[in-house]
């Protein structure tokens, strides 16, 4: 591990003065890794895309669509994304609390551990051994694995914010606390299993219970893996860019405690029409509809905070990205609600309608804000200039047409497919008796999707290319930022 | 001031617009805060939002006046049986027997139709030249179910599903399961390689066998 | 409420308290969960159950493992909706006391390929050992992969055993005997499987092999609600 060439805190010139180095190593670690696994983590997806279409793409026993398509959930969300989060959580919360974090070898051991999981991820899944239960499929010797690591990530962060020298925690610090501590809920109560084997295990709940609970945590690791730690992001790294202040210090209070309220609730909307008990999808239905506005506080908060700062956009590609980022944002927490309806979702449920969804979230709200906070902390973290502001411009351009492809796609194969599966003639007869006339007619979207996926794949490499050529014209050991407190 | 109305302000000298309140004392890293209202927009639709979801829910779980899962579907079968019964009023069931399917038989149109319908449905366990897969031999001597065209026509309606033949009366129409019949006849014999065993009972067929 | 909100009103006092607002913040999720899922432990209205559901054999629990193995998941539903067209098209609705002895539940979220909750008994084995060897041989057009592998590899049964007493923990209710000739039933079914796809034409010698356990899964899927009770 590298050392930085400063004591982490030593005496200043003034001498009542105390200079506080925070460790920006490790974010940079974070930084370069979220550029590695989203670039794998999309590659996959890319290969899943054109398995669709296209059968002979399945290479094999172990790169089958079955087990490859976990594995690009898995490294998307706790690789690229997980990464990501970590390194804003790391640099910002270090400067909110003015302070150095509690502990370089637990944030050293978070990211190697973290590093270590992912690579078992990408080992055992195309292996067959999983546990099938969606963004939990990782058997229970690597779950155990992940609640150690993120034990580690909670002492360090809760005793960061105990020897904090900022007497109040700003709302981007509200929004980390809920992500961990509701993750670290979530991971145990939906890992519950009794081992049968080194890569086996039964989970302690069946059917019905077994899939409100997969449910309860499957929609929440999106609430809390993707929406906390990124609004969290955004407090932090907006008003920063913009050089602007927060539009509403009590739509933060409010937005912020309805969310994490409100957003559990809703979990039993992924469950419409299954076995599970009526009143408990309504109860998820309604929670999700009450959901909408406290989203939105957050889709408020953000642009409203760039009045007076849209001539900004112009020159600022990271400005930009959050812009789009945020919009993505308004509009996935929009569409959420409006699939948990039970007439909509009767349409929407089991087709690419949902597809479209969660890739509008992941590729605008969770990719477009990871690369805008990357695009502000490369020349940051490596003191010098970005390389290429251009190639950063065209990234913006060619993954928001990519995704835009992607979604239109899969919004059309969705509501194509629905509206077959349900259609009947005036005899009272299934007009597409057979399933395979309805993949026909989407196939053609399959491909679109997959173009647009690539060119979006296409942008994750321009960053990748532009972090190396900017950490190539880095001096070559970058110091770390430092503050000065009262002693 | 509506804090909405700034959104299109060009001002760059102003950092702090100063209609609007700055937090004394909220800086964190140098980020400050408004003290802005919340939008009255998003108050009034959370609230609706708040107000809405007791009327639903004892809507749906208490008075019935929304419907539930089970009324829903009630309403949706009762539908359909209406339509099932309107067509056969307005289109009375074909009389179907060995008569009618004989004059299928035959006739290149038809057999020309079954064919496809057979490639496309049947093939996968008959096999493409109706040599027997799966399923048994079409093109031999032998019945399972009886020769006649209305026994063929019935298996084919009714499927025999303990053996894993579909039942296909509710995907093709009358007409269709006709003109397969009328395929089926026109192979009777035609010996195709790789046929499989015979099955049943024999039974020699004529083209218009009835 | 504007006591609470003003900018030095109480929120503002517990901002400085992380530990009382970390507390807070883990009661305010907690509630939801809580709130919906203690009723579908505690109340036995919430997951009925019907009597001619029963656990798994031997080789169709390890059938199932092998569709977990491979992410069928990931394409086929098992849960068909309370829908006209779904019932037309799959078969009656599932109901929730199919799927008691599911761990984990396999009723999945997207149907790029059908839903298979009551493909049991739909297709001869021989129908299965040619769709998992090439799929578009028996459907033309289709966009699944082949599982050929499933026809060369021998099925493992060794964990039986372990699998079974770890089910029995956890509540389903096989008995001693059971699990002793666990895998002599096994192998008993398996080569049943067997005999039935030579027998009609297929390959011979497939009774060691894993796929006449997908098969022996695949063939029991939603049955249990209409077989007739012992």
């Amino acid at each position: 591990m590298e050392k930085t060439s400063s004591p982490p805190i030593g005496a200043s010139s003034n001498p009542t003065m105390l200079t506080v180095r925070f460790d920006d190593q490790v974010v940079r670690y974070f930084v370069i890794a979220t550029v590695i696994w989203g670039f794998v983590g999309m590659l996959v997806g890319a290969l899943i895309a054109l398995q669709m279409p296209f059968w002979q793409a399945n290479l094999g026993q172990y790169l089958t669509f079955g087990r490859l398509r976990p594995l690009h959930t898995n490294a998307v969300i706790f690789a690229f994304a997980g990464n990501a989060i970590f390194a804003a959580i790391y640099y910002s919360t270090q400067r909110l609390t003015k302070t150095r974090m509690y502990s370089d070898v637990m944030s050293r051991i978070h990211f190697w551990g973290w590093q270590s999981i992912i690579v078992s991820a990408a080992i055992t899944l195309p292996l067959g051994i999983t546990t099938s239960k969606e963004y939990a499929e990782l058997e229970w010797p690597i779950d155990i694995l992940i609640a150690v690591i993120w034990v580690i990530f909670a002492i360090n962060f809760f005793m960061t914010l105990k020897i904090r020298r900022e007497k109040h925690m700003y709302v981007a610090l509200w929004f980390y606390i809920a992500t961990i501590v509701t993750v670290a809920v979530l991971h145990i109560g939906n890992s519950l299993a009794i081992p049968v084997g080194l890569f086996k295990s039964y989970p302690i709940f069946a059917g019905v219970q077994d899939a409100f609970v997969q449910w309860w945590y499957g929609h929440n690791a999106v609430a809390f893996f993707l929406t906390t730690p990124f609004l969290g992001l955004m407090y932090y790294f907006l008003p920063k860019a913009a050089e602007r202040p927060v539009f509403s210090y009590r739509l933060s209070i409010v937005h912020f405690w309805s969310l994490v309220f409100l957003y559990i609730w809703a979990g039993p909307h992924h469950l419409q029409y299954t076995s599970v008990p009526e009143w408990a999808v309504t109860l998820g239905m309604v929670f999700s509809v009450m959901l909408w506005m406290p989203s939105w506080g957050g889709m408020i908060n953000g642009p409203f905070t760039l009045r007076g700062a849209w001539h900004k956009l112009r020159d600022s590609v990271v400005l930009k990205m959050y812009v789009i980022g945020i919009t993505f944002y308004g509009m996935s927490t929009f569409e959420g609600p409006l699939l948990s309806v039970k007439t909509v979702n009767a349409l929407s449920h089991y087709t690419d309608w949902t597809i479209g969804h969660v890739h509008a979230g992941a590729l605008g709200w969770n990719g477009f804000m990871t690369f805008g906070m990357i695009y502000w902390l490369l020349p940051k973290l490596w003191k010098t200039d970005l390389w290429s502001n251009k190639l950063a411009n065209a990234h913006f351009w060619i993954g928001t047409i990519g995704m835009l492809l992607y979604v239109m796609a899969m919004y059309s194969a969705g509501v194509t497919q629905g509206l077959m599966w349900r259609a009947f003639d005036g005899a009272g007869s299934l007009i597409y008796p057979d399933f395979m006339e309805t993949v026909v007619q989407i196939v053609p979207m399959y491909w679109v999707r997959l173009v647009g996926g690539s060119l979006y794949l296409v942008g994750m490499m321009m960053l990748g290319l532009n972090m190396i050529m900017t950490i190539r014209n880095a001096k070559d050991k970058p110091t770390d930022a430092a503050i000065s407190v009262p002693a | 001031m509506k804090p909405d109305k700034s959104m299109s302000d060009k001002d760059t000298t102003k950092t702090t617009p100063n209609d609007e309140p700055l937090i004394a004392g909220h800086n964190y890293d140098g980020i400050e805060e408004y003290d802005n209202p919340m939008p009255g927009w998003w108050v009034w639709l959370f609230v609706a939002s708040i107000v809405w979801t007791p009327i639903y829910i004892l809507g749906v779980h208490q008075f019935g006046f929304i419907n539930s899962y089970e009324d829903d579907l009630a309403d949706k079968q009762a539908e359909l049986a209406e339509w099932r019964t309107a067509y056969e009023d307005a289109n009375p069931s074909l009389d179907v027997s060995d008569e009618s399917i004989a004059a299928y038989v035959g006739v290149a149109e038809h057999v020309e139709a079954g064919s496809a319908l057979f490639t496309k449905n049947c093939a996968m366990c008959h096999g493409p030249a109706a040599e027997g897969l799966i399923g048994p031999n079409l093109t031999d001597e032998y019945w399972i179910h009886g020769p006649a065209n209305s026994n063929l026509f019935g298996v084919i309606t009714n499927g025999v599903l303990e053996k894993g033949m579909t039942p296909w009366g509710s995907i093709l129409s009358v007409e269709e399961r006709s003109q397969l019949v009328a395929f089926i006849r026109s192979v009777a014999g035609s010996n195709p390689p790789g046929g499989k065993a015979p099955e049943g009972e024999i039974a020699t067929i004529t083209a218009d066998a009835g | 409420m504007s006591s609470f909100l003003n900018t030095d009103g109480r929120h503002r006092t517990l901002e400085g308290w992380p530990l009382v607002f970390t507390t807070l913040t883990i009661l305010a999720v907690l509630v939801g969960g809580t709130v919906e899922f203690l009723p579908l432990v505690l109340m036995e209205t919430n997951r009925p159950t019907i009597s001619t559901v029963t656990p798994y054999t031997p080789l169709e629990l390890t059938g199932r493992d092998l569709y977990i193995r491979e992410g069928c998941v990931s394409c086929h539903s098992q849960q068909i909706r309370p829908f006209r067209d779904e019932i037309e098209r799959y078969g009656e609705y599932s109901k929730p006391g199919e799927s008691i002895y599911d761990r984990p539940f396999l009723w999945g979220s997207k149907r790029t390929g059908p839903d298979l909750s009551r493909v049991g008994g739909k297709y001869p084995d021989l129908w299965h050992v040619l769709h998992l060897e090439d799929p578009r041989s028996t459907s033309p057009n289709s966009l699944m992969p082949p599982y050929n592998w499933l026809l060369s590899q021998d099925v493992n049964l060794d964990n039986l055993t372990a699998k079974m007493n770890g089910l029995r923990t956890l509540g389903t209710p096989y008995t001693d005997s059971d699990i002793e000739g666990a895998v002599q039933d096994a192998k008993a079914q398996a080569s049943n499987i067997a005999r039935t796809i030579s027998a009609s034409g297929g390959p011979q010698g497939l009774e060691t092999k894993e796929i006449v356990a997908v098969i022996a899964y695949l063939q029991r899927m939603g049955t249990d609600l209409t077989k007739s009770q012992n």
